[in-house]
């Protein structure tokens, strides 16, 4: 009899314990539930914790590469200047050409948003879905004789690319989104006077997309530099002509 | 034996959706090795049964002690920046495979027993 009341204890015991191991389930289930929007399913923080010293050891890379980038400029600068002063004149000039320094100057800023509807509303991005706008309003900045543009501080060069990538825009290979402030350098009345012909990219902008466009001329306009390498793989010189 | 583990399971897991406790998800990881060893146990117990030789003192030392080093190991391994938490997945994982094997094949010899008597 005492040995059936023990076997009874036991299987007692057993269910409360494993009624433990089922609560917690429910709970480890839950708990998943709810941060699994965020993550799109379950994440172990081990594998959590690894991004996030993955994306803050990228970085520090970034910045360690970036800083050696300008010490080897300034080395090369220096060089330059000990050469000749024609070569460093050369150099700087063709510098500038290829958008490898930081230009000041007067021009204008251009800052175009999506409608207020889309922020408050919801709804997809009209400028970046439809960024070719943004290209047009390049090639209007050039026509009207703008010597250097960026688009929220990313530096248009010979060579870089405004184009749609998921749900930003990419310029120069890093990726954007809006309000997009595009800074032109260039004379701000002929600049202003351009971009503002009627039918012309800004009234298109406002009053066929129905996009906040601003514009404002500005005396001092600091224009940043294209950080990235240009190095040809393809093209070559040819001799003479 | 089979239905206290199965009610307990299912009480367990309506008593924990009913009741709406959430933990915060930094513990996630290590309640899960546990739960892992704890299920460990269960399946063990639940051979133990089968093979009539289930001591509950055995079984309930076996359960708090696996999970409490499950989740220890998990936490010491984060701390060292070693995946010790492989460990207790590979060696409890492994153990509710043999486990549930060795109950399969006494079920099946019981059936076939019966059958044959």
């Amino acid at each position: 009899m005492s040995d059936r009341n023990k076997k009874v204890a036991g299987y007692a015991l057993v269910c409360v314990l494993t009624m433990i191991i089922g609560f917690f389930i429910a709970m480890q289930i839950k708990t998943t539930a709810v941060t699994g929007d965020y993550a799109g399913g379950m994440v172990s923080l081990a594998q959590a914790q690894a991004s996030i010293s993955e994306v803050a050891n990228l970085r520090a890379e970034k910045d360690e590469l970036n800083d050696e980038l300008s010490k080897l400029e300034a080395q090369l600068k220096e060089y330059e200047k000990n050469s000749s002063e024609a070569a460093a004149a050369d150099a700087e000039k063709y510098r500038m050409l290829a958008g490898l320094t930081d230009v000041a100057g007067k021009g204008v800023v251009i800052t175009v948003d999506d409608p207020e509807a889309i922020y408050t509303q919801g709804g997809d991005s009209i400028i970046t879905y439809n960024y070719e706008l943004l290209l047009a309003l390049v090639n209007k900045l050039r026509e009207a004789g703008a010597e250097a543009i960026s688009i929220n501080d990313r530096r248009i060069t010979a060579y870089s690319e405004i184009s749609l990538a998921g749900s930003n825009i990419n310029i120069n290979g890093s990726a954007t989104a809006p309000p997009y402030e595009v800074k032109a350098i260039g004379d701000p009345q002929t600049l202003e006077s351009t971009l503002g012909i009627r039918y012309g990219v800004l009234y298109s902008m406002k009053n066929d997309y129905g996009l906040s466009v601003q514009i404002a001329q500005k005396s001092e306009i600091n224009i940043p530099r294209y950080t990235g390498r240009t190095s040809f793989k393809y093209a070559a010189p040819t001799e003479g002509e | 034996m089979f239905i206290a583990v199965i009610a307990g399971l299912a009480g367990g897991i309506v008593l924990g959706l009913i009741l709406n406790v959430v933990y915060p998800v930094a513990f996630s990881f290590y309640i899960t090795m546990a739960l892992l060893a704890a299920l460990d146990s269960v399946f063990g117990a639940l051979r133990a049964h089968m093979e009539e030789k289930y001591d509950t003192l055995i079984f309930v030392s076996g359960f708090v002690c696996n999970a409490l080093i499950a989740a220890l190991m998990t936490w010491l391994g984060d701390k060292l920046g070693v995946p010790l938490y492989y460990a207790a997945i590979l060696v409890f994982g492994g153990r509710i495979f043999n486990n549930t094997a060795a109950i399969r094949r006494i079920f099946i010899d019981k059936k076939i027993k019966k059958r044959s008597n």
